[in-house]
Formats: structure tokens, sequence, C-alpha cells
């Protein structure tokens, strides 16, 4: 493993590394030297020491010994034994024979000893540094005649106060040396901390050009560098826009452009795309990087590129060779499509400053399929003008007069005229000077609002005949307000304007039919919407025609209708009515709006194969009143016509058949005469009646006829009892002459009075009494009768005066139904007037108002005789 | 001797009726209007009604026979409907009434002396 691996790559750490090697050298140096230093002058100390002491113990000892005093000698030695760091004391003679020895102990015990030092040495001081000691001899006496003192001095202190001298030296060192390392750590990393602050700048320049370092109270060498960053950051941003903005417009001008820009390098891979290639191919230009040309543009590969650049057109100044050429693209789903390219070449000499995998040829290409359609259309539109049946025409609305600037062969094949004749003149040549046409009108309007419009006008043609011209406009509208052109088309309706002349005329006639009829008619067309309803029908129903304008559907037609009708006889729907077998059936309808009618329908759906319905109305109230009234008439008249014949009828059988007593006989002929009598009187009656309707008063003999005789010759008949008990007769106007038929008259009064006794029949009076009013402004005579019998509801007597009508249908009460038509139907022809009060249960009162002589009547013609009636 | 009732509004007929019976052994009761003759059936218990359906009053001759029918009492009594409406409608009024006979005026008496005798001889 390399030992750089271990050093330190920071400076500061290099720094506090270096230091503290040097730092650790240099005390283990001074340890060393000053450690040697000590050991020598403690030994030389210790010696010195051990040989003064050993003198000193000589000299001291010199006297004793000279005294042969050994005790004194060992007491004085012994005191000399105590004295710190000695060991051992020893005695010898000047022979050398030791005399005696003290050993001192570990607790400073002075012990006598048998002599164990070596012999005296040849040197004053022997060390025996292992043995921890050295020893020093000294000569007693002059010249040692006397003997010599051995002193054994220990090097235990010494050691001891060297080894405390070394400790100490040690920690010095190592707090000297860590204290020096942290200072010079504070202060590198005061001075190095401006270098981090200009390190992360210049990291931050990076991601933000431009940006300035504030200078702040740095050392000299940060200051300048923190300037030539400054310097670099602002030229670097000046660049960095230029580049930018360079880009941008690059970038702005090749999306504008419609055409797809595509990068391929020298193997003919895209290596880029402009975005308007998403449109043309339909991906996404990240999608096409990497892809080969030929995938969009098939065929076009490196080396067809290569070779069509090449032979293209050279540009000297851009320095590349320009190729444009048609070409079949490939959408992304495979779809081909026309193109244009043109592919530029660049130059070797480019292509080398580029460096590997540049941009070799840069490829424009241009979807040209809507121009393609739109050129084939044009075609087709071009063709579809001169093939259509229809003379077309486009006149110039940007010049005066507007003239033709375009018309086809079909325009001269319906109007005569050669295109080259008719180019640059105004259309309205073909008019001949027929220029009070309606329609002129409308194409003028329609022209100058820009309209289109479709009319059809009168128009010759070059050899001068006249046609119908169908001409439909329509306004070209260019850039500004108004129409740069106007096309138009003609459509030669000559024979469909005279069929529709035709029809008009046939149409007008049948309306003119339908509005005269009496009949309703209504016609829905296929949808099912009302189209047509004549006069007649909206009389019968009493609708406002302007409802029905407005498209009725048949639903609604039948929901409106079926209000109309008796809600016990609704009518059958139009709409159910299913397929038409051809042979419609008869709908009565009873309407109760907007009066009692009967009508007749007939619906014939489908008519004339086109869908319509036609429905057929016909009014047959009248009709069905009259079956009605003689319906009920045969069943009256049945009854009370049969009713006499079966005394008739019985008696004669029985005289016939059986003996009968002339008594009898007598009797029973005259019940037969009475019968016959009555069938009599009803016949007169019915024929009267029959007769009077048919001459609609013709046959009228009217003269001045006093009322008093009048009335009294028609009360005659009931004059015998009982009828004539309950008569009472009051004429104030009984001298006042009347205007009348007396004969008819007289009729009517006794039919009148006949009717009050029937319909008392629990008795009752008879009043029959005159009164003075005016009928149309001329003098009047009401004849009244008046009963106190059963009396007619409102119903009944609104139609009492109905022929055949029976107040009492039951036929209890005799009679024809016939009377008071007949009385209703000779007072009104005699401009008088019937006027009928009755209450149920109480009673009726009938007023005859006749007009009075001496003036002339008033609607009728004064009758020419006054004859005896027949 | 057989009972028979004639009930008919107009005098003449019951009168022609009377004449043509009284050779006959039959006992003739008459009323002259619906209400009197339904009194008169349950009174006088005929064997047999001549009935007239036309009649003045509340009732007339279809609902007396009706009556005449219903009731337990008088079912038992033939009835022979006289009526001047002779339609087919009329007809089946009167079968529903529950009448034996259906005579349509003008009537034969000696046509309506067999329909009497054919009805009282049956009971």
């Amino acid at each position: 493993m390399p030992v750089s691996r271990w050093k330190p790559s920071r400076l500061r750490d290099q720094v506090l590394l270096l230091l503290a090697v040097v730092t650790a050298l240099a005390m283990a140096l001074l340890y060393g030297v000053s450690t040697l230093r000590l050991n020598e002058t403690a030994e030389v100390d210790a010696r010195q020491w051990a040989q003064s002491l050993a003198r000193t113990a000589a000299n001291a000892g010199a006297t004793r010994l000279a005294a042969n005093d050994l005790r004194g000698l060992e007491s004085s030695l012994r005191d000399f034994a105590l004295l710190p760091g000695v060991r051992r004391i020893e005695l010898r003679d000047r022979d050398g024979q030791a005399l005696f020895a003290l050993r001192v102990t570990d607790d400073q015990r002075v012990l006598s000893d048998p002599p164990a030092l070596a012999p005296q040495p040849t040197a004053a001081v022997d060390d025996d540094r292992d043995g921890g000691h050295v020893q020093a001899w000294a000569p007693m006496g002059a010249g040692g005649d006397l003997g010599s003192v051995g002193v054994q001095f220990a090097l235990e202190a010494q050691r001891h106060h060297i080894q405390q001298l070394r400790h100490d030296t040690v920690l010095a060192v190592a707090i000297v040396g860590l204290f020096s390392l942290l200072a010079m750590h504070t202060l590198l990393g005061r001075a190095l901390a401006p270098l981090q602050r200009v390190v992360s700048f210049s990291r931050g320049l990076g991601r933000g050009s431009g940006l300035q370092l504030q200078q702040r109270n740095d050392s000299q060498e940060i200051r300048e560098l923190t300037d030539a960053l400054n310097d670099a950051s602002r030229t670097l941003h000046g660049q960095l826009d230029a580049i930018r903005a360079s880009e941008m417009r690059l970038h702005v001008m090749v999306n504008a452009v419609p055409d797809a820009i595509i990068g391929v390098d020298e193997q003919g891979l895209i290596r880029s795309a402009s975005p308007a290639a998403t449109n043309i191919f339909g991906r996404e230009p990240a999608d096409l990087v990497g892809v080969p040309l030929s995938a969009l543009l098939p065929g076009i590969d490196a080396a067809d590129a290569e070779r069509r650049t090449l032979d293209g057109l050279y540009m000297r100044n851009s320095r590349t060779h320009v190729a444009r050429f048609d070409a079949s693209a490939r959408r992304h789903g495979g779809t081909a499509f026309p193109v244009e390219v043109s592919l530029a070449r660049l130059d070797d000499a480019d292509i080398a400053a580029l460096g590997e995998g540049a941009t070799r040829y840069a490829c424009a290409v241009r979807d040209v399929t809507d121009q393609r359609t739109m050129d084939s259309m044009l075609r087709l539109y071009g063709r579809a003008l001169e093939c259509t049946g229809n003379g077309v025409v486009i006149a110039d609305m940007s010049m005066p007069h507007a003239p033709v600037i375009y018309a086809n062969q079909a325009f001269t094949a319906i109007t005569g005229y050669e295109v080259a004749d008719t180019i640059g003149r105004n259309c309205a040549f073909l008019q001949r000077g027929d220029v009070a046409q309606h329609e002129l009108q409308l194409l003028r309007e329609a022209i100058a609002e820009g309209r289109s419009a479709t009319v059809v006008l009168r128009n010759y043609r070059a050899d001068g005949t006249l046609f119908f011209n169908e001409l439909s406009v329509a306004p070209v509208v260019g850039d500004g307000p108004r129409p740069t052109h106007y096309v138009g088309v003609l459509n030669d309706v000559t024979e469909r304007e005279r069929a529709r002349l035709a029809i008009a005329e046939r149409n007008a006639r049948l309306n003119a039919v339908f509005d005269l009829s009496p009949d309703g008619f209504v016609v829905f067309d296929r949808e099912g919407q009302l189209v047509y309803s004549n006069q007649a029908f909206l009389a019968m129903t009493g609708w406002d025609g302007s409802h029905l304008a407005d498209g009725v559907s048949m639903a609604e037609f039948d929901r409106r209708f079926l209000q109309l009708c008796d809600a016990d006889k609704p009518a059958v729907p139009v709409l159910d009515r299913g397929v038409d077998d051809g042979s419609p059936e008869v709908q009565v309808l009873y309407l109760v709006q907007p009066r009692d009618r009967v009508l007749t329908r007939l619906v014939r759906h489908n008519a004339g194969g086109q869908g319509e319905s036609v429905l057929y109305f016909r009014d047959v109230t009248h009709e069905t009143e009259v079956d009605r009234m003689k319906s009920e008439f045969l069943t009256t008249a049945a009854h009370d016509l049969r009713t006499p014949m079966v005394s008739v009828f019985g008696f004669t059988e029985l005289l016939l058949n059986r003996p009968v007593p002339e008594a009898r006989r007598r009797d029973v002929l005259e019940t037969i005469h009475r019968q016959a009598s009555l069938l009599i009187h009803m016949v007169n009656e019915l024929l009267d009646l029959a007769r009077i309707e048919a001459r609609q008063g013709k046959d009228l003999h009217r003269a001045p006829c006093p009322l008093g005789p009048l009335v009294r010759q028609a009360l005659a008949g009931f004059a015998s009892p009982p009828d004539g008990d309950r008569l009472t007769v009051t004429l104030v106007h009984a001298d006042v002459s009347l205007l009348v038929d007396a004969e008819k008259t007289h009729r009517a009064l006794t039919n009148v009075v006949s009717n009050a006794f029937k319909y008392s029949p629990q008795g009752g009076a008879i009043e029959v009494s005159s009164v003075e009013g005016a009928l149309h402004g001329q003098r009047a005579i009401g004849l009244r009768v008046r009963d106190h019998g059963i009396g007619m509801t409102r119903a009944q007597l609104a139609r009492v005066c109905e022929r055949f009508y029976r107040a009492d249908p039951s036929g209890n009460i005799p009679g024809t139904g016939l009377g008071m038509s007949l009385v209703k139907e000779i007072v009104e022809l005699q401009g008088g007037e019937v006027i009928l009060e009755s209450q149920p249960g109480r009673g009726t009162e009938v007023t005859l108002w006749l007009p009075c002589s001496g003036q002339p009547p008033a609607l009728l013609p004064a009758p020419a005789t006054a004859g005896s009636t027949s | 001797m057989k009972r028979v009732l004639i009930v008919e509004d107009q005098s003449d007929i019951r009168k022609l009726i009377r004449m043509t019976l009284e050779f006959e052994a039959y006992e003739i009761h008459e009323a002259c209007d619906g209400a009197e003759g339904l009194r008169a059936a349950a009174a006088v218990q005929p064997d047999l009604m001549l009935l007239d359906v036309m009649m003045p009053g509340e009732l007339d001759g279809l609902q007396v026979c009706h009556r005449i029918k219903q009731d337990p009492a008088l079912s038992h009594v033939k009835v022979v409907l006289l009526t001047a409406r002779g339609q087919l409608r009329d007809r089946e009024a009167g079968s529903r009434s529950g009448a034996d006979e259906y005579l349509v005026k003008p009537f034969s008496p000696l046509q309506l002396i067999d329909t009497i005798e054919r009805l009282t001889a049956a009971a």
C-alpha cells in the first residue's frame, strides 16, 4: 500500500502533520540529550560525593585508628554510615586486611558485617552501576599508612531523581507540542477560511454566471483571487448571454419553420429534429434521435444523401452542397405521403472542426400532401365545371359592370352564346330589355347585400327564343368585406316552369272548387301536418283558419276535433285509420261544438301515392234531423193511427161475424164512425202541414178579418160540455181587424186550444184573451191561450214547434206531433210570431202575435184576391 | 169460469174486447190505467190479463207486466200485451217483460178469442 494513500490531501492537514512530526523529533532529541547529560552529571556527583565522604571518614578516623581505638573508630564510622545514600563502610589496615565493615539496612540500621567489598581497587572510585552503587576508597593517615576506608554509595536516590526529571521533561515536551499544534491549527483555519468561501463561490459560478464575490477584509492573496474570479465571472456571463441569445434566435427560427428540420450524421442517423417533425411524421423529436433517416424517408440513406448532395449545387458562402428533390415520406403509422426535401451537406473542413458524430447533413422536409390534394381537387373542380349540365358563370365584382370572367360549355349549350362572346360582358345581356321582372329586383337586392339568391328569370337565347333561367348566385368573399366574385349557376327550367304554370292554373281551379264547396276538405301532408282546409270545413268546426295555418299535426287535429264531439259519441281518430284499403269507410261524427251538427267523414290515406291524407266532411245535420223526425213520426203515427183502427177493424169484424142486437148495433157503428173521423183528422193535419210546407205560404189568402168572429168560430168546437165549462174567453180587441188568412188562423188557434185541453188532463181553466203590442214596429194583436196543465220543461219548450216532436213521447196523450208545427208555420207565414211560456206542473201560455190590418204587411206582398180556400 | 182482466185506457177498445168475449164463458174485469190494473189483478187474481202497453199515468203496460211476473202471487197470470208498436224492438221489450203473448193493434177479435182460449186452456 503506497504511503501517499495515507498522506493527507488538505493543505491544513499536511501542515499540521509536518509540524507534529518535526516537533516530535525535536522533543525526542532534546529528551535524549538532556537525559544523557543528567545521567553523567548524577554519576559524577555520586562519585565525588562518595570520594569526599570516604576522605572525610578517613580523616575523622585516622587518629582513632592511629590510637588503635577501633571501638571509637567504629562508632564514628557509624555516624557516617547514617548519612544518606551510604550503604556500606569498610575499614582496612595498611596491608589491606579488612578490620571491620558496617552495612546499612534499608531501614537505616547499621549492622556489623563481614567484609564484602572488593579489595582496594586501583582506582579510588569503583563504579558498579549494575549493582546500583559506587564505591570509593580513601587512605587513612599520610599516604595510607594506617589503612583505608571504603564507602559504598547507593545510586538509587540519584536514579530516582533522574527518573523524576525525565518524566517532567516528557510532560513538558508533550504540552508544548500540543499547544503548538493547536495554535497552528487555529491559525491555519483562520487563514484558509476565505479560501473555502472562494471555492464555494467558484462552484456556484457554473450554475449562475455573472455572480460577484464580495471583498472582505481578507489577506492580499485572497483579495487578488477574488478580483480575478469576479472578472472571470463577468466575462463568462457576457459570453453565455451572447450564446443563449444566438441559440434562442436559431431555436425560434427553426421552430417557426413549418418544415421539419432534421440533423443527420455521417452514418445517416438522425441527431436532432425540429418540433415541426411532430406534425409531419407524428413522432416527437426526442424519439427520432438515433433513428435512421431512411425510416422517415425510405431510400434516403447515408450513401444516397452523399450522392445526391454532391451532385447538387455547391453554396460557396456556406460551404455546403445542397440538393432539392421530391420524395415519399412515411408517417409514424406507416402512411406514405408526398414531401419536398432540401438536403444540405456540410463541408469536410467544418465536420473536422465539429468533431466526431457531428451533424453532416441538414435536411428540411416539407409536407406537400395538402398542396397536392388541392392541386388535384382544383383540376377536378375544373373538370366538374366543364362537365356539368348547368351553365356556370363567374363575374368579377371588383370591376365596374361586373364582367363575366368565366363561362363553361353548358352556358353555351343553354344560351347559344359562345364563351368567347360572353367573357367581359355583364350577364344582363341575357334579358334583352325584358327588365320588368320582379325576380330581377330580388336578384339585385341580394347582390347589393352580398347574399346568395335563387331566382327564376325570363331570359333569351342567342336566337331570341325565351327560356326560363333558374339562376342561383353565390358570393365569393376574399379578404375584404365585399364579395370579390359572384358565381352564377344557370338552369334551364323552361319545361318545369310551363308545368308549374299549368299546375298553378289547375290548383287555382281546384282551390276555387274547394272554396265554393259546401263540404269540408282537409289535407295532411306525408309528415301528417295539416296543409289545407277549406272555408266550409272551418265553418263546420268554427275554427280559425289562422290557427290551422301553422302546421297542425294529425294527432293535434284529432285532439281538437274530439273536443267538438259529443262525449258519448267520440270521433274515431284520423290517425287510427290503418292502411287504406281503397274503400274508405264513412264515419259519422256528432258535434256539439260550435253547435249540434252531424257530419260524415271520409278519409283517404296516401292520396295520389304521395303519402297525403285527404279528409272529406259533409254536413248531414239536416238530413239526420229529418231522418230522426221521420223515424219518430213513424213510431208516433203508427200508434196514433193504429189506435182508432182497432175500433174500426174490431167492431167491423164483430158486426160481420156476430149477430148484434139493433140497439147495440147503432152504438157500435157510432164508435166506428167516431174513430174513423179521428183518423181522417190526423190524415188531414198531415196533409195540411205537408202542403203548407211545400207551398211556403203561396196559398195563403190574407184579408182583413175582425178578431172577435175569428176567435169565436175557432172555439165553437170546444163549446159543448164538459170542455165548454172550462173555457173562459176575454176579448178586449174583438173589433180589431187582423190581416190574416181566416181559415188557417182558425186552424192554428184550434190547435193551440186543443193542446191546452189535452195537456191539462186534470182540469183547470183554459183562458183565451187578447193583448196588444207590435211586430216589426207595427201594431199587432196577441191571441193568448193559457192553461193550468202539466206544462213543459225548458228543453221541451225549445223543441215543441219541431215537426213530429211530442212533449209526451209515450203516446198517452193522442196527437200527431204536428199541431204546434202547423201553428208556427201558419203564424210565421203571415208575418206573425209564436211566443211560448211554460213551467212544468204550472201550465203553458201560448201567444199568437198577428199583424193588424190597415197597414201593409211587413214582409209579404198583399194578397191579390181574398177568395175562399180550397 | 176463467177470469179475464182488461187494462186499457181507451174506453172504445175496452168495449170492443168486452163485446168480443161476451159469448164466451169469461168473467170480465176492467181497469183504465197501470196502477189500477195492478190493484185489480191483486184483488181479482185473474187467469189472464189483456194489457195495453201505452197508457197514461206512472206505469205503462210493460212495467205492469214486469211486476205481475215478478210477484209470486201473480206470476201464474197469463199476460197478453196489446200494442200499436209492432216493430221488432218493441216485441223484444215485450218478451223481456215476461209477456206470454203480443198482439199488435189493430188486432182481430176472433184472433184474440183464439189466443185467450189457447192460453187459458194451457193453464
